[in-house]
């Protein structure tokens, strides 16, 4: 790297174009990686046991509650570990602004299929001691300051229920973000209420392992089939990602706004190392009469680029990486968010690409130009 | 034959083309230099001397003719090739010094070292040698910027013959000098030859420039022709 | 006194290839920012537009839209009475009781969608006169037939004019597509209220529309439905209650869009300012020429900042254009009021198209400021000297 001085030199000539430069490929480069690490987050949400946690929801709407009798059947099928019911109850806190979610669960079954809802022990007894207890996520709590013995009533927006609730605990997890009750709450208050009472939104079970995933989903649905109940079995992630499907096609649209930011950032680069090239052409001029081989002085130049947009490029794969490296953005839309290494590297990758594509015509007008013509004008 | 010539040039024409008109430059050149010879090429601006030099180079191509240097012929010669001819066999003087402005005297004069297989530490003695013989050591670590135009051309000068080339080109080096300066350069020149037995090249519209060569050629309407009067009488001091 | 213009065209033209550069530069964010704010443009516009202020929505009390809402059977027949009601001219109350379900149904583009068939009759194609047939018929009152939005069927597998799609306890054929000018219903498959409540087990209708009269009648019919207990009814006129719609959905993408479009407008304005801290390099001497002829550092500092703007609009027309194919075009997010897809159109309005400008003229002189300021804060002198 005997040429490294002489790179490092040229480049430091212009500091303040190299500087701008830099800095316009690492916003740009944040902006990338940040956008596809929250893609990631959408389309992986984090969960400790995804690949063997089923789901069975109604096959043709998710609107339609399952029959509460399903929980059983399935509980009895082979090759299910452990099931228990979920229930979406869609209610808000004070104003319809106030959105999050917000479950009926079966208390005693719950925690076998939901073992990273750590909840201390002896909240726990004393939210399975109240029939109008609940516990919230610890992200959930801060937002709207909830602490443990606060009474709460939220508004049913799908049920005609009201219910007022005292806050038993507060729960850690991969997504703390939620509110759970009983189920047997909401069953007895909604008694008399048509359509509901002896109804679940959605079932959850364990299976052993991913070799299960498939028969086993079968075997469930086959159970439903021509009943009432038809059911729609799928791993959780797959559920997750319907919920993300519905705002549109996400990947899409990242994908495009990805090529925007590199096109920009491509432009941006490739102007700046043009202005650098056509300020060089007499001293590239002088370095091949010198006896420098075109490719060498080609190199030279290219390095140039490449180090400008490595350098915004690493910065702006970093600036991600440590400002999320412990907290979220928007707890409520990314319970965590942590740059994925593959995403890094492609952030960076990207940058030296631009550089190498930004230097590379440049570097091949220096080359390419007859070198007597570019010294007439030194 | 140990006399063949270093430079050898014949029946080169050039001409450019300016639309759709051929402007003939050089309209058949002959041209032999042996080895240890110091020849001024002079002649009017425009007369086709910078173009001689850039064939010599091979930084230019001619329209016909061949072209030999060093016992290579350059028309069969790939770009790349070529800059590897130069590298070991052409030390080039420009008239406007053309020093890297972001290195210093050393890391200019060390450049087309870069281009040999020497390490380091042979680099930094083949530099220091090349700034004594140029007489700037105390400049050594100066930028161009900090050098007077005097030292800027010395400085060019131990670039161009830091590699021990075959042939040295200068291309009025003296052009943009006062005289003092000028003298200074075309003594150095002189002491290259005598001495250190280079064999120059030199381009110049200045007839007391080349007073300094042994042997001197005019140029004119691109053909190598006699001396006027005129200039023959300032040359020979 | 001012520097003219040609001075800074003629220096454009010098080189055109660092202004293309640029202004396409700036061109690229300000696309980004028009299509990001096309979006909620194009979904208020369908929510917004939707609704006769002569129709009043009726749900059951403490919901707010048709999805989360029950109406039973009697306390329907019973709004059937009510004086507040328009006869039609066989003197039948002119109303619809309707259902909603949403129902999975692969999308065009391989994705799940989440469709909105509405379940209703006569009444409910009366009191939306806008939405008018374009092929094939209406569905028939028993049968398992859909009449869709063309643009739904454009978007959705198996919606075609005569294709099926299974859902609740039939195939469903599709025997005719509807037109309903942009409007909510082009996000819906129509079917027949009472098929398709008893196809997903329906003791509850979601909600009755009705026509009333005038806006008084109207109000005393929301009172009316307030008071009585028993009912446990709420009314939304009909524009009202899409608009309370509007909030919700296409945020999360216009927070992305505006995000990005900012963060790539920075970059942009870095490749302007280098753009023109290379002009004013160039022009150093001019500079110092423009100064000693009588040009005050202002007149500089306005040139400099015009021929930055100047790119920058420039960037911002063609962001524009770019923008522009997009106007029209078709695509859907889900409404997290319904959870029903929604199908809208981007929608470039010459408001929107202003604000894209705006936002390029921005970037120029935000980046065009600091190189402005350099060239008119030079001394005569060191301009001179500079060269």
């Amino acid at each position: 790297m005997k040429y490294l001085p002489l790179i490092l030199r040229n480049l430091l000539r212009n500091k303040r174009r190299s500087g701008l430069t830099a800095f316009a490929i690492f916003v740009s480069t944040f902006l990338v990686v940040a956008l596809q690490t929250a893609l990631y987050q959408f389309e992986n949400p984090p969960s400790e046991q995804s690949r063997f946690r089923l789901v069975a929801r109604h096959a043709t709407s998710l609107q339609n509650p399952l029959p509460e009798a399903h929980v059983d059947k399935i509980r009895n099928l082979p090759g299910i570990l452990k099931t228990t019911p979920l229930t979406w109850f869609g209610a808000y806190w004070k104003d319809e602004d106030n959105w999050f979610a917000n479950f009926e669960i079966e208390s005693d079954t719950f925690w076998d299929v939901f073992p990273e809802v750590r909840l201390p022990e002896e909240e726990r007894r004393a939210f399975l001691a109240d029939p109008q207890g609940c516990f919230v996520g610890r992200d959930l709590a801060a937002k709207f300051d909830w602490k443990v013995g606060d009474r709460i009533v939220l508004t049913g927006q799908i049920y005609p229920l009201n219910p007022e609730l005292n806050v038993r605990g507060i729960y850690d997890g991969p997504d703390s973000t939620w509110l759970l009750f009983h189920r047997k709450y909401v069953e007895e208050a909604l008694k008399t209420s048509a359509g509901r009472p002896g109804r679940v939104g959605t079932i959850w079970f364990l299976v052993a392992g991913p070799e299960d995933v498939a028969p086993v989903s079968a075997r469930v649905d086959a159970a439903f089939r021509n009943s009432n109940g038809e059911t729609k079995t799928e791993t959780e992630k797959a559920f997750q990602l319907s919920f993300v499907e519905m705002m549109g096609d996400l990947r899409a649209i990242v994908r495009n706004i990805v090529a925007a930011v590199a096109l920009t950032m491509l432009l941006v680069a490739g102007n700046a190392m043009a202005m650098a090239a056509r300020e060089r052409a007499a001293e590239a001029a002088v370095l091949r009469a010198l006896g420098f081989p075109p490719a060498r002085v080609g190199f030279l130049f290219l390095s140039e680029a490449v180090l400008v947009a490595g350098i915004g490029g690493l910065l702006g794969t970093l600036l991600p990486v440590l400002l999320f490296f412990n907290s979220s953005p928007e707890p409520i839309m990314f319970p965590t968010f942590r740059v994925p290494t593959g995403i890094a590297a492609s952030g960076i990758l990207l940058a030296l690409l631009v550089g190498a594509l930004a230097g590379g015509l440049p570097a091949w007008g220096l080359v390419r130009r007859p070198i007597a013509q570019a010294l007439r004008r030194a | 034959m140990g006399t063949s010539p270093v430079v050898s040039l014949r029946h080169v024409t050039k001409s450019f083309r300016r639309d759709t008109l051929e402007v003939p430059v050089l309209r058949g050149i002959d041209l032999e230099t042996s080895g240890g010879d110091f020849v001024a090429l002079m002649g009017p601006s425009g007369s086709g001397k910078s173009t001689v030099l850039n064939l010599i180079a091979g930084i230019d191509r001619p329209t016909s003719g061949d072209i030999r240097v060093a016992g290579s012929d350059l028309a069969s010669m790939s770009e790349t090739d070529l800059a590897a001819f130069r590298s070991r066999h052409i030390g080039f003087i420009f008239q406007m010094y053309n020093l890297i402005p972001v290195l210093t005297a050393e890391e200019n004069v060390a450049l087309p070292l870069l281009l040999t297989p020497l390490s380091g530490k042979e680099r930094r003695e083949h530099v220091r040698t090349a700034l004594g013989v140029v007489g700037l050591t105390d400049r050594a670590k100066h930028f161009p910027r900090q050098l007077s135009g005097g030292q800027e051309q010395r400085a060019a000068i131990a670039r161009a013959i830091v590699t021990d080339p075959t042939l040295l080109l200068a291309d009025e080096p003296t052009g943009d000098l006062d005289a003092t300066s000028a003298t200074e350069i075309l003594e150095l020149l002189r002491r290259l030859n005598a001495e250190y037995g280079k064999t120059i090249l030199l381009v110049t519209h200045d007839p007391r420039a080349a007073g300094y060569a042994r042997t001197r050629r005019f140029l004119d309407k691109g053909v190598l022709g006699e001396m006027p009067a005129s200039y023959a009488a300032s040359a020979s001091r | 006194m001012r520097i003219p213009l040609a001075y800074n065209l003629r220096h454009l033209r010098a080189r055109p290839a660092a202004a293309a550069m640029t202004a396409l530069g700036i061109a690229l964010p300000t696309t980004t920012l028009l299509l990001a704010l096309a979006l909620p443009e194009g979904l208020n516009r369908v929510l917004q537009g939707t609704g006769d202020p002569d129709n009043l929505v009726v749900l059951r009390k403490g919901s707010t839209t048709e999805t989360n809402s029950a109406v039973d059977r009697d306390p329907a027949r019973l709004i059937a009475t009510l004086p507040e009601v328009v006869k039609d001219p066989e003197e039948r109350p002119l109303l619809a009781p309707e259902t909603i379900v949403i129902v999975f149904a692969p999308r065009r583009n391989g994705l799940q969608g989440n469709l909105l068939v509405r379940g209703t009759g006569e009444g409910g194609r009366a009191l939306r006169s806008y939405v008018r047939l374009v092929e094939g018929r209406w569905f028939t009152p028993g049968l398992p037939e859909l009449t869709v939005s063309r643009r739904i069927a454009e978007r959705y597998q198996n919606l075609g004019l005569g294709e099926r799609i299974h859902f609740g306890k039939h195939d469903w054929t599709v025997v005719g597509l509807f037109d309903a000018q942009g409007k909510a219903p082009d996000s819906e498959a129509w079917a027949d209220v009472d098929l398709l409540m008893s196809d997903f087990l329906r003791t509850t209708y979601s909600s009755v529309l009705v026509r009333t009269p005038s806006p008084d009648v109207q109000a005393r019919l929301q009172e009316r439905l307030d008071q009585d207990k028993r009912l446990s009814l709420v009314g939304f006129p009909e524009p009202e209650y899409y608009r309370r719609q509007t909030q919700g959905p296409g945020l999360p993408l216009l927070f992305i869009g505006m995000f990005v479009s900012v963060l790539l407008g920075v970059g942009a304005a870095v490749g302007a300012t280098n753009t023109m801290y290379a002009a004013v390099a160039q022009r150093t001497r001019e500079i110092a020429v423009l100064r000693s002829i009588g040009f005050r550092r202002r007149s500089v500092l306005a040139s400099f900042l015009i021929e930055s703007l100047g790119v920058a609009l420039l960037g911002g027309m063609l962001g524009c254009l770019l923008a522009l194919p997009f106007h029209g075009a078709v695509t859907s997010t889900v409404n997290w009021k319904t959870f029903g897809d929604l199908a809208f159109q981007f929608r470039l309005t010459p408001a929107l198209l202003a604000k894209g400008l705006g936002f390029a003229a921005a970037v120029g002189l935000f980046g065009g400021f600091l190189p402005a300021r350099l060239a008119a804060s030079r001394s005569i002198a060191a301009s001179m000297r500079a060269i």
